[in-house]
């Protein structure tokens, strides 16, 4: 026998055969809303093959029968098991793969053997059976999304990653985003926010440009959707596409990458219902300790000490204030404005269905609260899905999404809270709240003030819907067209009351005030959009001598995306009954209403083409129109091309089979672009508005601030990746590994235009947005899932991501050597993108080194600062060099000489780059346990080299008078801390040159994101309740993190610096039911 | 399944893609149809001319800070380091604050006046003599934000080119000479196409008196720089036109008020006759166009001192005093210099510019805070603790003031201050009296005043005049420090004057920019006070026609004009005290006493290249400090040479930021 000849056959019979097999069993409810080839193979060969899948009931009779196992390669498989179903009866394999057992037509027959498919078949009168068993392969036989269509995962040619809905849903939680933490390597996700309802921020393989955000363009079912409410349960995967030969077919918004979510739909045969709910409290946040009692008087008084101006105990503190530390009247301000919270998810779902008509249905209650009273996020979302297949060329379905989200905002303010005087008493005797918790101390209001909904309520609704019908008409053999469109409308509002009685009243006013004043106001921000979206996907599959496989794609994409906003405003409401719903009986009206819309039309030509599965190619191209940018510079093109390469396919790699079942190479190039721009950008406007002179009101113009770049045109990311995967050890072990450049031309910055040229008021600049910068990202992503223990009780897998970005600006427009400033960050060639800029601490002067502090004409006790390009002149002192590196001279051409005669004054020139907040690496690690029925997934996530802007640090009072927390280590006469400067009461923050460089502090973690730990109900128990899966499980969410500095206690620095809603560790019990 | 069936789908998407591939328009509802060349629009641009004044320059402390500190008139409260950049010149940068604002500030509409001036023979529609007198204004402006780029930074960049669409990124200097060149023709040509009254009877709206005032101004301040019109010294050119709009003044609505009190009267704040160019703040009321107005002067907060420091003399807390405001940035103090500059005996100037005996206030009239509420009985401690007699022991101390709040529907409450009649206790709003300005106290206050609760004493009293008091009296030369500075700490402060008590915390408090009148309030916000802010009166083209003719050599004629300010300050029953001759003091001196705190001393000082013999004895810190060769000129903004391409080339004016000053060749004449 030809084993090669006879190889190749059997391996082209068995992708047939796998494309039948998932046709059949996973794959129609995937590719629901996509034309796909499997469904256009279905008339090709209707009963396909010699697998016995399908047929009719035959004869009742029962006969010995003959067959053979053999692998894919048609090697025999000695020692298969081979069992009717139902039954106990059963036969192993021979050395040959022979085997002869007693069945009827009709009978199923269970076939397993380690390392390979189980499979099932029913006899159909055949008398041996030819039965060729497919290696155990999962991550080969995935079916992956892609832009515009599905593939499998072994075809792939760009780098994916998908994520299934075990994984979604295993971190409860109202956001499926949140789910992706870690596991999609080169997807940086964070958290920043304890909120109730808060999102994640995103950020795929490195910040590449300047302005734009970096989240992923997200579709659902293909469409435009929102995420952030999307049921998880409803999802079925989550395919991740990240270079840019995979995300170009989206052209001007692909270069964040794209997320594709595909949610669950109907499937055929018996109405499947499912409920899963979890219940749980949300709070124990990390958060700072200050000073209490004694602590914070004794911080006063030291720091007037420090300033020889402290007279006696009396006098340290204001007479009242005094007077409650007396009395020993402490407030804990975080205790007393935060608590845990009850946090439920509701879910049900019904999925069922004839050949013919399939139908889903979902119905979910997501009611979160965040630790402040009133910081509530409630969710009412609904999923429906429907598909008819009219006749064997024509099918039309409909997919909607509908939600309903209703906040209510507290007036959250920790930080303020911490810096608070913690002396006085909350409530009076009759529990009612003080105004004021130290009378006669109107520094500290009291926060509570606004717990009271009756003065004080801050609340959004917003209502989406999604409503997406589409038709597909598969009239040829390989030939497919969906036509498919997307109705969205979004309605939001959002309202603010501030009445009588609230803290910004008492605030404002003063804490005897009474009655109605211009505080007193209402908000009301109304926002509508309208946005539809036409899709036409023409698909067209064919082969050629066999192994040529071509398949070809043609896509049409209109958008049109428009957007209303109303606000309404007033103020002096006689009564806080009326909230803002009487917002005409105000005395101080203000309406404002805006309008923007924009357009876009894509065009896109795709090819695939594969030789015997084994070289892969893929090119495509995508025209992007759109009204954004200028006449002239409208369209844009977006190409890519890819080729893959699966080595172990080759015949030279069979003696490596036994080990390494899979190998492939994956090499692809792309240009996409980033949506950075926004409507109007290149139009200029004056503006229309009013100004007072004298009392009068005229009409006045300006000039708008953003002047028009007619030239502006997209970022463009030209991206390589170069991509390994390969399975070991019967796939015990897989890897992903993808290397990347991607190279970004034209980033776009608002640059704001010199004064000289005028501005847009006294304070502000003009901006001008151009194609100025170039960036570079390399990266390296690995993933490694492994199978550590598998045994019949007890499995251990493990999954490993790591990620690691360099960012780096490669070119500004500017004189490069001179940095260009933004808010929190500077651009400077050869740094990172978000690099932060500011003063670099190297600790606090001691004594003993007056000398070299009177330089700067510093003392001990002030920040010892480094000072870029100060270099010593000999004995007499030291110079400055300017941005060319030449020393700085006066009008006569001498060199400057810095000196304590002639102290060198820092200031902001002498910031500089002092770190980046992109996180050099980040890793995720979850290991999962199953023993019995009892499963345990523990997952832990770290980011290694990122900076934050930690503002809490900052509100170190050197005078005392704000409170911070207890562990800061500051300097004084007699503590040589390098911490912080030291404590003087008649020396303010803003005195010390450099003090808001103080905030700036390594950011790096690790945490444990959450355990879950579940238990399912054996089969047998139900069985006999009817059924299908029944677990219970218990989540704890952040129950660890430990961070690298010293200067971060308490504190999650997931949040990023932000302090005001602190990340709360979550613990609930859920079940998951389905009958 | 055919194939046409198939080709009719194809030709349908391809159908599809053609309709709509010709849409990709915006469309923009909210620009309107606004265009420069619009009469109405290029009227609207004109106000946006103005926006600079009040919004920023002289309403935030950023200017009042550049312009007046760092002079012999200001000191820092407690001789703290706050701005002590400005104050002192330590740590003087690109990146100060103050300095870096106002070089936007002053830059930010001059593109916008240069679009008024050069896209006047396009505008469609309008009066062609409107436009004239338009452009006019537009002029006027340009040249006003000039002279104080010239002023205070020197040689920058000269731009007349209208707001385009390609940002000059390579900016260049101009000589200073070509700078003020522009500035004389812009004024002087505004100046004739101006009108006597304001356009559309809008006061602020300038006029040809304020070109013409502006025009002496940028003359005497090119003189500084040596500069000549055609061989004739621009001091020579300051005297002319300063002595034409005094000769002329009636004929161009510009007037001097016989009583220096008037000019500080809230009843004359709006529309104040002694204007030539003003900042228009918000009119609370029932107009809405004070929505449209920016509501941020807070400048009273800085120059004053909180009295409150002594609390249990001055009782209620800054952010309730509905009578002073709130005062909370206390830092803008008087130095030993100008203190002593004022003879109290006769100049009325002195309790006209500063507030020195604070007294609390009842809010009897609203029904807010009763008479007796407010009242202030001397205990033995208080009297201990503030060295007043204990003879006093038991007496009361009376509120002085009685607020008013009156509601408007734009602006909130007005709080508007009268006064209760000496010996007058009994709470009755029938007997309370109006004032011009509350804040003017009763000079110099009696013995046995019994409404006010300290006094700081511009006479030096005897601890035997102290002791007929029944109020806390503070020297004011108490509060310095041997060599001039603040006293600093309450060991000094002690040491100084034997009682422990927080006294060194307060100082004369300069009230020019403070007013209690219906109209000029921020409903309850007490630290804003919106009253109209003077940019130039009348009273400086007599000081500057005294300048110039001192400069020029004539100091008798010079005196003439010294003693016209002179004599409308003599208070009444004191006797004149006129100059027969000035010298470059005395007009220094007289500056001081008109016009201090009025956004003018540091220019003067420049101009008379005075900062070295002024400092010393006036600011000793500043003295320490001021390097001739550099702080002449502000630092160039920092933000500016941040954004620019060539930050090297055009340089910082000797800060240190770039390799050079940048000014070498830009200084000539």
């Amino acid at each position: 026998m030809d084993i090669k000849t006879t190889g190749k056959a059997a391996f082209t019979q068995s992708i047939f055969k796998s494309e039948l097999f998932k046709k059949g069993r996973r794959l129609a409810p995937v590719l629901l809303f996509i034309c796909s080839t499997q469904l256009i193979a279905a008339p090709f060969n209707p009963s396909s093959g010699d697998d016995a899948t399908s047929g009719e009931m035959a004869l009742n009779k029962t006969a010995p029968v003959q067959g053979v196992v053999k692998d894919e390669l048609g090697a025999p498989l000695a020692g298969v098991s081979i069992k009717i179903k139902g039954s106990n009866k059963g036969v192993l394999t021979d050395a040959r793969g022979h085997f002869s057992i007693d069945i009827e037509v009709g009978t199923v027959l269970e076939i397993s053997y380690v390392g390979y498919m189980d499979k099932e078949l029913t006899y159909t009168d055949k008398r041996d059976l030819q039965i060729v068993l497919e290696p155990f392969n999962p991550s080969l036989d995935e079916v992956v999304v892609v832009g515009y269509g599905t593939q499998k995962k072994k075809d792939l040619t760009g780098a994916i990653t998908s994520i299934k809905s075990e994984d979604v849903t295993l971190n409860p939680s109202g956001n499926p985003m949140i789910a992706l933490q870690g596991k999609v390597p080169g997807l940086d996700i964070t958290k920043s926010s304890g909120k109730a309802g808060a999102g994640v921020n995103m950020q795929l393989r490195g910040t590449r440009s300047l302005s734009a955000d970096g989240n992923p363009l997200v579709l659902i079912d293909g469409m435009p959707g929102s995420y952030s409410a999307l049921n998880p349960n409803d999802i079925e995967s989550i395919d991740i596409l990240k270079d840019a030969s995979s995300t170009a077919i989206y052209g001007a918004s692909g270069a964040n990458g794209v997320i594709l979510i595909t949610t669950k739909s109907g499937k055929e045969g018996r109405t499947q219902v499912s409920y899963d709910a979890y219940v749980g409290y949300n709070g124990w946040s990390m958060n700072p300790k200050v000073h209490m009692g004694d602590e914070y008087f004794n911080v006063r008084k030291l720091a007037q000490q420090e300033a020889g101006t402290y007279t006696t105990d009396e006098e340290v503190l204001s007479a009242e204030v005094y007077a409650a530390y007396q009395r020993g009247e402490n407030i804990d301000w975080v205790k007393a404005i935060m608590a845990s919270k009850l946090t439920q998810n509701h879910s049900i779902s019904l999925s069922g269905g004839t050949k013919k008509t399939k139908a889903y249905f979902s119905l979910n209650y997501n009611d979160e609260n965040g630790q402040y009273k009133g910081d509530a996020y409630k969710v009412l979302s609904s999923n429906i899905r429907i598909e008819h297949q009219v006749n064997d060329w024509f099918a039309a379905g409909l997919n909607t999404q509908m939600f309903y989200t209703r906040a209510g905002s507290a007036y959250s303010k920790m930080e303020n809270a911490l810096r608070s005087v913690p002396y006085g008493r909350l409530y009076d005797d009759n529990g009612n709240l003080n105004v004021l918790p130290v009378a006669g101390d109107e520094q500290t209001v009291n926060y509570l003030l606004d717990t009271d909904k009756d003065v004080y309520r801050d609340e959004d609704n917003n209502f989406s819907l999604y409503f997406n019908p589409y038709i597909r008409l598969t009239p040829l053999k390989g030939l497919s067209f969906e036509s498919r469109l997307s109705g969205q409308l979004n309605y939001s509002r959002s309202n603010l009351f501030e009445g009588i009685g609230s803290y910004q009243y008492y605030w404002a006013e003063g804490a005897s005030a009474t009655g109605t004043t211009p505080t007193v106001a209402a908000t009301v921000d109304q926002n509508r959009t309208y946005n539809y979206r036409w899709d036409n996907i023409l698909t067209y599959e064919f082969n050629i001598a066999k192994d040529h496989a071509f398949k070809v794609t043609g896509v049409s994409t209109y958008e049109h995306n428009q957007g209303e906003t109303t606000n309404m405003y007033n103020n002096q409401f006689s009564s806080n009954a009326y909230l803002w719903e009487n917002m005409g009986v105000g005395k101080s009206p203000a309406v404002a209403s805006g309008y923007s819309m924009s357009r876009s039309l894509g065009l896109i030509g795709r090819l695939n083409y594969s030789y015997k599965s084994k070289y892969l190619f893929q090119a495509s191209v995508r025209e992007d129109g759109s009204s954004k940018l200028a006449d002239g510079h409208k369209w844009a093109s977006f190409p890519a091309v890819s080729a893959g390469w699966r080595i172990s396919q080759e015949p030279f790699m069979q003696g490596t089979k036994k080990w390494l079942s899979e190998l492939k190479l994956r090499v692809g190039y792309g240009v996409s672009g980033t949506a950075s721009i926004d409507p109007y950008s290149s139009i200029a406007n004056i503006e229309a508005g009013y100004y007072s002179l004298s009392g009068e009101k005229l009409n006045k113009d300006n000039y708008s601030q953003l002047w028009a770049n007619q030239d502006l045109t997209w970022e463009r990311s030209y991206n390589t990746n170069i991509g390994i995967d390969a399975d070991l050890l019967n796939a015990r072990i897989r890897f992903t590994g993808d290397f990347y450049i991607t190279n970004t031309d034209g980033v776009i910055w608002t640059k704001n235009i010199p004064v000289v040229n005028g501005g847009y008021d006294a304070s502000t600049s003009f901006q001008t947005r151009v194609n100025m910068a170039k960036t570079r990202n390399t990266g390296i992503e690995l993933g490694i899932y492994t199978t550590n223990v598998s045994t019949k009780k007890f499995t251990w897998n493990s999954a490993v991501t790591f990620a690691t970005n360099k960012e780096k600006i490669t070119k500004l427009a500017e004189a490069s050597n001179s940095p260009v400033i933004g808010d929190d960050y500077a651009l400077l060639v050869g740094y990172p993108v978000n690099s932060y800029y500011s003063y670099k601490i190297l600790g606090v002067w001691q004594k003993g080194e007056e000398q070299q502090a009177a330089l700067y004409g510093q003392a001990p006790g002030d920040l010892k600062i480094d000072v870029p390009n100060l270099v010593k002149m000999g004995d007499q002192g030291y110079a400055k060099l300017d941005a060319n590196g030449h020393p700085v001279v006066d009008d006569n051409g001498n060199t400057i000489i810095y000196n304590a005669d002639n102290p060198y004054a820092i200031s902001d020139n002498d910031r500089q780059i002092i770190g980046h907040n992109s996180p050099d690496w980040s890793l995720g690690f979850q290991n999962t346990f199953a023993y019995g029925g009892f499963d345990l997934t523990i997952y832990a996530y770290m980011r290694y080299g990122q900076m934050i802007n930690y503002s809490l640090l900052t509100d170190y009072d050197p005078t005392g008078t704000d409170n911070f927390p207890s562990y800061f280590n500051y300097w004084t006469s007699s503590n040589p801390s390098n911490d912080f400067p030291g404590l003087n009461a008649s020396i303010r923050r803003q005195d010390y040159v450099g003090f808001y460089g103080l905030s700036y502090v390594d950011g790096s973690f690790i945490k444990i994101k959450n355990i879950t730990l579940g238990y399912t109900l054996p089969d047998h128990l139900l069985k006999k309740m009817h059924i299908d899966k029944l677990r219970f499980y218990g989540t704890i969410t952040n129950p660890l993190v430990i961070a690298r500095s010293h200067l971060i206690q308490d504190y999650d620095p997931e949040q990023n610096g932000s302090l005001d809603f602190p990340l709360t560790k979550q613990m609930v019990l859920g079940v998951n039911l389905t009958f | 399944m055919s194939k046409t069936i198939l080709y009719k789908l194809l030709a349908g998407a391809l159908l599809c893609l053609g309709c709509y591939s010709c849409s990709l328009d915006e469309y923009n509802p909210t620009a309107g149809d606004a265009t420069e060349h619009s009469f109405n629009t290029w009227s609207g641009l004109l106000v946006q001319c103005y926006t600079p004044l009040y919004d920023q320059l002289f309403s935030a402390s950023d200017f009042l800070y550049v312009s007046e500190t760092g002079t012999d008139l200001w000191l820092s409260h407690n001789d703290n380091d706050n701005t002590k950049e400005l104050y002192y010149y330590e740590s003087l940068t690109t990146s100060t604050n103050a300095t870096n604002k106002l070089f936007k500030q002053a830059y930010s509409v001059i593109t916008t006046c240069n679009s008024i001036i050069n896209g006047a023979d396009k505008v469609e529609g309008g009066e062609a003599s409107d436009i004239a007198e338009m452009v006019g204004e537009a002029k006027c402006l340009r040249g006003y934000y000039y002279l104080l780029l010239a002023t205070y930074y020197g040689p920058v960049t000269l731009n007349l080119n209208a707001v385009g669409t390609a940002p000059e990124l390579t900016p260049k200097r101009n000589t200073i000479g070509e700078i003020y060149t522009q500035i004389i023709k812009d004024l002087t040509e505004a100046s004739a196409a101006l009108g006597i009254t304001p356009k559309d009877g809008i006061a602020s709206r300038v006029t040809k008196k304020a070109a013409l005032g502006l025009l002496a101004r940028a003359y005497a301040q090119g003189a500084g720089e040596g500069l000549k019109e055609n061989g004739v010294s621009y001091w020579q050119r300051a005297k002319e036109v300063s002595e034409d709009l005094i000769t002329k003044g009636a004929s161009y609505n510009a007037v001097l008020y016989t009583d220096v009190a008037e000019v500080w009267s809230d009843n004359n704040n709006r529309n104040n006759k002694e204007a030539l160019f003003f900042a228009s703040g918000p009119v609370s009321g029932e107009s809405d166009a004070w929505n449209y107005a920016s509501k941020s002067n807070k400048l009273f907060s800085f120059t004053y001192c909180d009295p409150n420091a002594l609390p249990e003399l001055v009782i209620t807390k800054n952010k309730q005093n509905y009578f002073y405001g709130r005062v909370n940035n206390n830092n803008f103090a008087p130095s030993r210099y100008l203190v002593n500059c004022f003879d109290a005996s006769w100049d009325k100037r002195w309790e006209n510019s500063f507030t020195t005996a604070f007294a609390n206030f009842s809010m009897v009239q609203p029904a807010w805070m009763g008479y007796d509420d407010n009242v202030v009985t001397l205990t033995a401690a208080i009297c201990t603790k503030y060295g007043i007699n204990a003879s006093h022991i038991g007496e009361k101390i009376y509120p002085y003031a009685d607020v008013n709040a009156t509601a408007a529907t734009f602006g909130g409450n007005q709080y508007e201050a009268s006064v209760w009649p000496k010996g007058q206790h009994s709470g009755d709003v029938s007997a309370l009296k109006a004032t011009e300005n509350v804040y003017v106290n009763p000079y110099p206050l009696a013995a046995d005043e019994d409404r006010f609760a300290i006094y700081l004493s511009k006479d030096k009293l005897s601890p035997a005049e102290k002791a007929a008091r029944g109020y806390c009296c503070i020297n004011i030369d108490d509060l310095f420090a041997p060599d001039g500075r603040y006293v600093k700490t309450s060991t000094e402060w002690i040491a100084r004057q034997g009682l422990n008590n927080s006294g060194f915390e307060l100082y004369p408090s300069l009230s020019k920019f403070n007013w209690s009148h219906y109209g000029m309030d921020y409903g309850s916000n007490l630290q804003v006070k919106q009253g109209d802010m003077f940019i130039m009166r009348m009273a400086e083209v007599y000081l500057i026609a005294a300048e110039a003719e001192q400069q020029l050599g004539n100091g008798g004629k010079a005196a003439t004009y010294l003693n016209v300010l002179r004599d409308r300050a003599v208070r009444e029953g004191a006797a004149k005290h006129d100059l027969s001759s000035a010298t470059e003091q005395d007009v220094l001196d007289e500056y001081a006493r008109e016009l201090c705190g009025e956004f003018n001393r540091w220019a003067l000082l420049k101009r008379h290249h005075a900062f070295e013999k002024a400092l010393p004895g006036a600011n000793p810190r500043a003295a320490a400090s001021f390097k001739s060769s550099i702080d002449y000129y502000r630092p160039i903004s920092y933000d500016f040479l941040s954004q620019i391409d060539n930050a090297e080339e055009y340089g910082d004016n000797g800060y240190g930021q770039t390799g050079s000053s940048g000014l070498n060749g830009f200084l000539n004449k």
